[in-house]
């Protein structure tokens, strides 16, 4: 899963920059606070919700009926909780 | 005493560094301490939740590149955590804020005492329908405490589905990140997240993990878990006397 730790180190990095500019912004009372500071909180969401659907892709080439049925559970619950609140 | 992301960042960073210093995320520690800040509970689980999902993916990743995590155990295991996570923060918003501070205050002392001697075996049973119950449990606790939960998921990992502890750190650490990720998303959509707050502790619990997993090679582990515990059970009692009215936060 060498795509899932490219994938959070990266996320990871954006989301400190991210958080960094969001709260120097907040700082000098700058509108772009809650902007860059909404942007680091989906970019570590990003992460989890990303790297169970490349699990769930790399266990069906595998065959792994088992764990992409789990991811797919995962997935489908998180999805169903934000439709669910709009 | 007024929450500024500044305090907020100090807290965060207390705390993880506090956490990770003996192998934690650091949720126990940064909990109580938010609180104490005057932070309303389902704000500062959310802002919780945030950070532990960034230490998550920062500590995962390295984890994975080393080929550590069972994605396979882990995905098995966290379709049963999430259900928990979902419900257990979905429950934060039905029961009374003092009920919730006690049953943080009691999971601290019992977080306290498992930490006062690891040397214990697993107390979970050697049934693993129990090991999904218990992850479960580990959720709800997450989603509704505002912590990790790795100190529950730790020993499922290890007693139930036989991995390694080195495995079952790395694998529990990428669990935690879509546990907590779903207690985010549900306090976001109920309004509770504050997103500098939670960018200040995504900053601060981010530098904090870097300054304790250093402390932890120096220091002597028995005495620090020994300290650590104590700091959770004062941070228990402080919040058991100020909902009982013998102490008040200026």
């Amino acid at each position: 899963m060498k795509s899932y730790s490219r994938l959070g180190m990266w996320a990871y990095r954006a989301a400190i920059a991210s958080s960094i500019i969001g709260v120097v912004a907040y700082s000098i009372g700058s509108r772009a606070a809650s902007v860059a500071a909404m942007a680091a909180i989906l970019l570590v969401l990003a992460v989890p919700i990303l790297g169970t659907f490349l699990v769930a892709i790399a266990s069906w080439r595998k065959s792994d009926i088992l764990t992409v049925a789990s991811a797919v559970a995962v997935l489908t619950m998180l999805t169903l909780e934000i439709l669910l609140s709009l | 005493m007024l929450a500024s992301p500044l305090l907020v960042l100090a807290v965060t960073f207390v705390g993880a560094a506090l956490g990770s210093s003996i192998g934690l995320g650091g949720g126990f520690f940064i909990m109580p301490m938010l609180l104490f800040l005057n932070l309303p509970f389902r704000v500062a689980v959310a802002v919780s939740l945030a950070s532990i999902v960034a230490n998550s993916v920062a500590s995962s990743s390295v984890y994975s590149e080393k080929g550590l995590v069972d994605f396979r155990t882990g995905m098995l295991v966290e379709s049963t955590t999430v259900v928990g996570a979902l419900l257990g923060a979905h429950a934060s918003y039905v029961i009374a804020e003092p009920v919730l501070k006690d049953v943080l205050a009691i999971v601290l002392i019992a977080v306290a005492i498992r930490m006062a001697a690891p040397g214990r075996r697993s107390i979970m049973p050697a049934w693993r329908p129990a090991g999904y119950m218990g992850s479960v449990v580990a959720g709800a606790v997450s989603g509704m405490l505002g912590v990790g939960g790795g100190i529950l998921k730790v020993p499922i990992l290890v007693g139930l589905f036989k991995l390694p502890l080195r495995r079952a750190i790395a694998t529990s650490s990428y669990m935690i990140g879509i546990t907590a990720s779903a207690g985010v998303l549900v306090y976001m959509v109920h309004g509770s997240l504050d997103v500098v707050l939670a960018a200040s502790g995504i900053i601060g619990a981010s530098l904090g993990a870097r300054l304790g997993s250093r402390t932890s090679l120096r220091a002597k582990e028995k005495a620090l878990r020994l300290l650590l515990a104590a700091v959770l059970v004062i941070f228990a009692l402080v919040m058991v006397l100020e909902e009982i009215g013998l102490m008040t936060w200026i």
